[in-house]
């Protein structure tokens, strides 16, 4: 944690690039992986995940971050949003994820069939329960992290974890 | 999915992982994202040692520090108001500060402490009277009254949670009301001195001393209802504590009456054109009072503590009456001197003997105001 905050006083005060590549390799994975599970298709996650380190550059360079994990998945979700209301979709986020679940998405074909069957089933989850499925499932983050991101209580987080594992199990 | 679900997310995890990186995705992610950031201008140096330190500096070093030096400014700061706002008086700027911690310490208190505070507060609004008494601040008269009814509402509050306590049948009600009893006692001495040295508000500290005694009756019947609801050897000690308190109040109150007629007494058989009349009526009522007293001592020896207490308070009453009246022939005798005075500066200063004798009035007036 010292040592993160140390790359974050380096980039803010030096524009540090080496520093913020080593931030770069700590998310950019967590980070793709979930808007793998928002975005329609890979390669617009892709995009999105890119994008989310260029304006997460642009902020840090110029303000003092606390929490660069929480800055970057608070990107990430604004980007999503944005993709969606791009295609002229005027809805809440949560619901914007109901919409792309609804969507025509693709098969991943280098997946396999059980990990296809889990990524629907996640994507079919209702409101917040995919992303903090999500969240806390795949990119592991604790329901403290997930609640900061949120802006929501640890407890209410509880609460949709349980939900999410009780309607992934049925 | 229920019995290995963490293991299916794992597995996934990395599947999702490796596929990524198969196909190239994250090497894309980084050419995008580092052509993009090569592209902004100051390139720097790699971090050094001492960037680190200085780093570590501000942020584990200096900030603490500033933070705990903040913070000492703040309490200690906050204590020294509170101790100059302890000295403060009314209309003064601190005032306000000394009534605002008094509220915060009967918010933190429990019922019990609360009545013992009240008394406490009580008897520094009545400090605060006197002083003010002595101010030459020409809006005195307005705040000693304003002080005198925050006592009369401190004294008065004291004995309403003595009640609570009784209602809610509290395990301390005698302890808490013996300790009120024995807080009431003093200021209703004090404000006896007060009276006689008072010159304004006279008729609000007599509304106090009236609030006094009602609240000392009350807290007393208080003792005496625990008393009778409650036989304990404990409680019985307790109420004769304080019945005993109260009659030296009383002898000491006879004595200074007693002492007070002698001396006026005095200088009126000294001075034959001063004619003080009742003196002798006074004293001996004075003196009945001892009869009263013993009787007391006898009720309260006899276990009969509510009789005992009434005649206490009869005497207290009768006490009071007679100082009262001591007061007004105190008057008479000040401005019987002080009128001998003037008729003497008014006349030429002769002899040596007519000076010795100024002298000798200057002195019986003071001793007579004593």
């Amino acid at each position: 944690m010292l040592n993160e905050k140390f790359i974050l006083f380096r980039i803010h005060r030096f524009r540090d690039k080496s520093a913020y590549a080593k931030l770069y390799e700590r998310y950019h994975k967590n980070i793709l992986d979930f808007a793998s599970f928002k975005m329609p298709r890979k390669q617009d996650a892709e995009e999105v995940a890119s994008e989310v380190f260029l304006r997460g550059w642009e902020y840090a360079t110029s303000n003092r971050v606390d929490n660069i994990k929480a800055l970057f998945y608070r990107i990430a979700r604004n980007l999503i949003a944005d993709f969606y209301r791009q295609r002229k979709v005027e809805d809440s986020l949560d619901e914007l994820a109901d919409v792309a679940a609804d969507q025509e998405i693709e098969e991943r074909i280098d997946l396999s069939e059980s990990a296809n069957k889990l990524i629907a089933k996640i994507r079919a989850l209702k409101g917040d329960m995919s992303e903090v499925c999500v969240m806390h499932y795949i990119n592991e983050l604790s329901v403290k992290e997930i609640a900061d991101i949120l802006d929501k209580s640890p407890n209410n987080i509880r609460v949709i974890l349980h939900r999410a594992k009780k309607a992934l199990n049925k | 999915m229920s019995k290995d679900f963490n293991e299916q997310f794992k597995s996934l995890q990395a599947e999702l992982h490796a596929s990524s990186k198969r196909d190239g995705a994250y090497d894309r992610m980084w050419k995008r994202v580092s052509t993009a950031i090569e592209d902004t201008d100051n390139v720097v140096s790699p971090a050094t040692t001492l960037d680190y330190l200085q780093w570590l500096f501000f942020e584990s070093i200096s900030t603490p520090i500033t933070i705990g030096a903040a913070m000492l400014v703040i309490v200690f700061g906050g204590f020294m108001t509170t101790v100059n706002a302890a000295q403060s008086l009314p209309g003064e700027a601190l005032y306000s500060v000394k009534l605002a911690t008094e509220k915060a310490q009967l918010k933190l208190s429990s019922l019990e402490h609360k009545a013992v505070l009240h008394t406490e507060f009580a008897g520094r609004r009545l400090e605060e009277a006197s002083a003010l008494n002595v101010s030459t601040d020409p809006a005195k008269t307005a705040q000693i009254k304003r002080t005198l009814d925050a006592y009369r509402s401190e004294v008065t509050q004291a004995g309403e949670d003595v009640r609570s306590l009784l209602n809610e049948k509290s395990t301390e009600t005698m302890q808490v009301a013996s300790a009120v009893d024995r807080k009431i006692s003093v200021l209703n001495a004090e404000i006896d001195t007060r009276v006689q040295e008072s010159d304004t508000n006279t008729l609000d500290i007599e509304d106090a001393k009236k609030a006094t005694q009602a609240v000392s009756s009350s807290v007393v019947n208080v003792m005496m209802e625990e008393h009778e609801t409650t036989s304990s050897n404990k409680l019985s000690d307790d109420i004769e504590k304080s019945f005993n308190t109260k009659l030296s109040d009383v002898q000491k109150k006879q004595s200074m009456v007693l002492g007070r007629l002698a001396r006026i007494d005095e200088v009126v058989t000294v001075n034959k054109d001063l004619h003080i009349g009742g003196i002798v009526e006074l004293r001996f009522a004075a003196n009945e009072t001892s009869v009263l007293m013993r009787s007391a001592s006898d009720f309260a020896i006899a276990g009969g503590y509510r009789a005992a207490f009434d005649d206490l308070k009869v005497v207290d009453e009768r006490l009071s009456e007679i100082a009262n009246r001591i007061v007004a022939m105190e008057i008479v005798t000040t401005e019987f001197f002080a009128n001998q005075k003037i008729e003497k500066l008014a006349e030429p200063v002769e002899t040596e003997g007519q000076i010795n004798s100024l002298r000798s009035d200057s002195t019986a007036t003071s001793t007579i105001s004593q």
